[in-house]
């Protein structure tokens, strides 16, 4: 099967980066569903982007293929953002009535990993405060 | 493909449904021997003699019947006086995802032609993209006939098969309709964005969608109105 093409992910800064230059087919969708969910574990990551700026026409298939995605990754504890999203493809998928629900969006690459980082930063400092907490009921 | 073809299908899609008159041309295409994008001069009697023999099958006697017969020699003189129109017409067989990618660049293509401004390429590909991957889904084989016209720019899509087609129509043209693989908007989503929209589907003999979309001014009215409606 490694004949097949597969979408690379790569992991940075504890986040994992998926970009999609070419057109989805079955085959690898489901793939890249699966090496996701095995990377995420393997990785420990916060976050997942998902870089679209290679596509140049999105359908309601591969919508719903980003929307999986998306979801499973939730469903592991991991947010996703969708980056580069071409504006006309943006006009296309509202016009159609596509709705990326769920999913936060990011102008580039740099802005989707910023947003990550502040997620984590924050997640960070709500569990030291809860940290805090349990340490002052111990010592109570 | 080429747009003998296509005036061929139009003909004969005013006197039978258009399922029927693919068949009837394809059929006599082979029977004849021909080859409809290098038609001779040779070639014409003996096409027209099978095509004729489909007519009188399918066509009501009499007044129709004339009429389809009178209209098709016509186009066939045309192209016996030889000058080849230039006209914008593609044809592409769908028969595995990779053809999805092919139509719609090839839709692309066209759209640059006609000087189509991005926005308006974009949604024609999206548009033959939902289509193509219908019939690559559902139907494992069909084609896209592709044309366009530059006096008004238009371009016309005509996605055909002879699949299993839709039982409901109405159904899954509904808001509430949920597909398994898709968003359950494929279709619904290609109608809001093209001018005009219609399907017609055959249980058990197979379905084709027709689309058309121009670019004019009244073109981003017909955006802010799809916008204000779907909130």
């Amino acid at each position: 099967m490694s004949d097949i093409a597969r979408i690379p992910i790569i992991k940075l800064y504890g986040n994992l980066i998926v970009s999609i230059q070419v057109s989805l087919s079955d085959q690898l969708v489901v793939r890249l569903k699966d090496d996701i969910t095995t990377e995420i574990v393997r990785h420990e990551v916060r976050g997942l982007i998902v870089d679209v700026s290679g596509i140049d026409v999105m359908d309601s298939y591969i919508s719903r293929a980003l929307r999986d995605v998306s979801l499973i990754a939730r469903l592991m504890g991991v947010n996703t953002v969708i980056s580069g999203m071409h504006p006309v493809i943006a006009v296309t998928l509202v016009e159609m009535g596509l709705d990326l629900e769920g999913m936060f969006a990011a102008m580039d690459l740099e802005a989707a990993l910023d947003h990550l980082n502040q997620q984590a930063t924050e997640l960070h400092e709500l569990d030291l405060i809860e940290d805090d907490v349990e340490l002052d009921n111990e010592f109570a | 493909m080429n747009s003998l073809e296509n005036r061929t299908l139009e003909i004969l899609h005013r006197y039978m449904s258009p399922i029927l008159a693919r068949s009837i041309l394809s059929l006599s295409v082979s029977w004849a021997g021909v080859e409809i994008s290098k038609l001779m001069a040779g070639d014409v009697a003996r096409f027209m003699e099978e095509l004729t023999k489909g007519i009188i099958l399918y066509v009501p006697e009499g007044r129709p019947q004339q009429e389809c017969l009178e209209n098709l020699s016509e186009i066939f003189e045309e192209t016996d006086s030889g000058e080849p129109e230039e006209a914008l017409s593609r044809f592409v067989a769908v028969r595995e995802e990779n053809d999805i990618v092919t139509a719609r660049s090839v839709g692309r293509e066209v759209c640059i032609e006609l000087g189509f401004p991005l926005t308006l390429q974009v949604r024609v590909a999206t548009a033959i993209s939902e289509l193509a991957r219908n019939i690559v889904q559902y139907a494992i084989r069909g084609e896209i006939i592709i044309s366009g016209t530059l006096e008004p720019p238009c371009i016309e899509i005509v996605a055909s098969d002879s699949g299993p087609g839709i039982a409901d129509i109405d159904a899954v043209m509904s808001d509430s309709y949920q597909s398994t693989r898709g968003m359950g908007i494929g279709l619904k989503g290609t109608r809001n964005m093209m001018d005009e929209f219609s399907i017609s589907s055959v249980p058990g003999e197979g379905t084709v969608v027709r689309i058309k979309k121009c670019d004019n001014v009244s073109h981003s009215s017909t955006f802010e109105t799809s916008m204000t409606s779907s909130t």
